[in-house]
């Protein structure tokens, strides 16, 4: 049947994308220093990355919504990715490198909303948050499965070859976006309306918008420096088995991700967004003040594990509610990378400030500011964050429509 | 004893090592000394230069160091040298998965070991994998920790 052909298609491209995003991150340090750059040059590599993201997210958004085919889009963002991965392995020199970054960091910018965005096209509004949900799922395996591979293939063949494995998981996640082929309906909905009937003040001026924004950022804020710094925590205090340790508290939670998302899709039409985000938010501020107070490094999986209920419940929300404040006004990637830029601003302010506070205070302050950033972010879904799901939309009386047997793709 | 020669080459080359890679116009580091290292050891123009072989040397930037055993401890990251030309000791990334959680200790040079190997020198440290990993951060600009050397009022 094509429509369940098409879902394998999408759960298959969420997978590969998440699997050959892992090598990049944390990981390009390891390679670089491997061939003998100096800390100053290292430094301005990843700054030009981190930086490139960031300015990149809301001209990404634009670009996706201007054009018609969000499957070109994707394509697009996929051969950037490949292409960077590629001059990252061909080339661990200065210039491809930095050329590598930006290439990589302006095409993922465009993937994720690109990715939203197709998902939009394929499914129904009633059948959207069960879908984010099962997208979410794929793409935390892809992740798991990712950092597995690329674990293996940096410490028992070369950093090197992380890279060159990356543009080489490209090939199997165009070939997933393939697949999906015509069956992509060209919906009113978010798909390539025109953009023209939303300004730009519109968008920016969203009271809903603004909230989620806060909640994004508060959110990263508490979370991005969580795992760095309980790893290095880890790697203190475990002996040889540390990066084994290190690598389940990357792990677990994914796992727990990927059971979790389906659910959280499914809560968020029954329950609505507002009340996923709580549960989900809450478990940041309990994570940040339990890793505060445990020491024996084998605990800190268990711990870490709660990552995975945070990372579901944002996850699916996001683009979730990108979709519902959406519309059918075609602004859809435009919200999304301005969420997308809340998110590398907090991760980059999350990361400074809390090593910063870790090196002159100590670890304990730094989870415990961090807690305080994750009940700031709880305080604000309770306080100023809307509910948007859509009032008629995917109410009680469609729930059941799409809840086991009718596959949620508009039949072709 | 043989050990000198080799300590002069090693910083010669790890001089070299950090200035190629980053591309001409890309200042050094300010905590690397370079002016040092070839005033040092910059020959006569008149006198043939030395040939070694490439198994003879290595760069030290990258270069994984490994523990009695041969398991990989982390890799030098930097070389700190004072103001009179002398290697103190080096930066070692330690730990860590995928980049993540790894740390910066600074190690002395005299605790490091040398020996031949078939890619070339193979540097080894004896002290025990958790003393390294715990070791105080190596923040440049602050007051360095050097594992391996006494410390003051010892």
């Amino acid at each position: 049947m094509a429509p369940r052909r098409a879902e394998h298609g999408l759960d298959w491209l969420f997978f590969f994308v998440a699997d050959l995003q892992t090598g990049f991150g944390p990981f390009i340090a390891v390679y670089l220093t491997s061939h003998q750059w100096t800390q100053a040059e290292l430094g301005i590599a990843l700054g030009v990355a981190s930086v490139s993201t960031m300015l990149a997210q809301v001209p990404a958004g634009l670009l996706v919504d201007l054009l018609r085919s969000k499957a070109t889009a994707a394509a697009m963002a996929l051969v950037g990715i490949s292409t960077g991965a590629l001059l990252m392995a061909w080339s661990p020199a200065f210039w491809p490198v930095l050329l590598a970054q930006t290439v990589y960091g302006f095409a993922s910018c465009m993937l994720n909303p690109a990715l939203a965005a197709l998902t939009l096209g394929l499914v129904s509004t009633a059948a959207l948050a069960e879908r984010l949900g099962r997208n979410a799922r794929f793409a935390a395996i892809g992740s798991a499965v990712g950092a597995v591979l690329m674990g293996a293939c940096g410490s028992f063949e070369s950093p090197r070859a992380v890279f060159w494995l990356a543009a080489l998981l490209c090939g199997p996640a165009l070939l997933a976006l393939w697949s999906l082929g015509q069956r992509i309906e060209i919906r009113p909905l978010v798909g390539p309306a025109d953009p023209t009937r939303e300004t730009m003040r519109h968008v920016l001026l969203d009271r809903r918008l603004l909230a989620y924004a806060a909640c994004t950022l508060l959110f990263h804020l508490a979370n991005a420096a969580m795992l760095p710094l309980a790893a290095v925590e880890i790697t203190k205090r475990a002996d040889e088995r540390a990066s084994l340790i290190i690598a389940a508290c990357i792990l677990v939670p994914q796992l727990l991700l990927a059971s979790l998302s389906p659910f959280a899709g499914r809560a968020a039409d029954r329950w609505g967004r507002r009340a996923v985000l709580l549960v989900g938010f809450c478990a940041l501020p309990a994570r940040a003040m339990l890793l505060a107070v445990v020491t024996d490094p084998l605990w800190i999986v268990p711990v870490q594990a709660l990552d995975g209920i945070g990372g579901a419940a944002f996850g699916v929300i996001t683009p979730l509610v990108a979709a519902d404040i959406s519309g059918n006004g075609g602004r859809f990637n435009l919200r999304m990378g301005i969420l997308g830029l809340a998110v590398g601003v907090a991760a980059t302010i999350s990361n400074t400030a809390a090593g910063e506070i870790a090196t002159t205070l100590g670890s304990q302050t730094a989870f415990l500011a961090l807690a305080l950033a994750g009940f700031a972010a709880v305080m604000t879904v309770g306080l100023l964050m809307p509910e948007t799901r859509p009032a008629g939309g995917a109410g009680k009386s469609e729930r059941k429509s799409f809840a086991r047997d009718a596959v949620p793709l508009t039949p072709h | 004893m043989p050990h000198i020669p080799t300590f002069g080459g090693l910083a010669l080359l790890a001089g070299i090592v950090i200035a190629t890679p980053g591309m001409a116009q890309q200042p050094p580091p300010p905590h690397v000394l370079l002016p040092a290292v070839p005033a040092e050891a910059t020959p006569t123009p008149v006198v043939p230069a030395e040939q070694v072989a490439p198994e003879e040397l290595t760069g030290l930037l990258g270069h994984t160091v490994v523990n009695a055993e041969g398991n990989g401890l982390g890799r030098i990251i930097d070389l700190l040298v004072d103001r009179q030309g002398q290697v103190r000791g080096v930066v070692m990334d330690v730990g860590g998965f995928l980049g993540v959680g790894s740390r910066k200790v600074a190690v002395a040079w005299s605790v490091l070991r040398f020996a031949s190997g078939d890619k070339g020198p193979v540097i080894s440290i004896a002290i025990p994998l958790e003393r390294i990993r715990s070791w105080a951060e190596y923040i440049p600009g602050s007051p360095v920790a050097i594992l391996g050397t006494p410390g003051p009022g010892q």
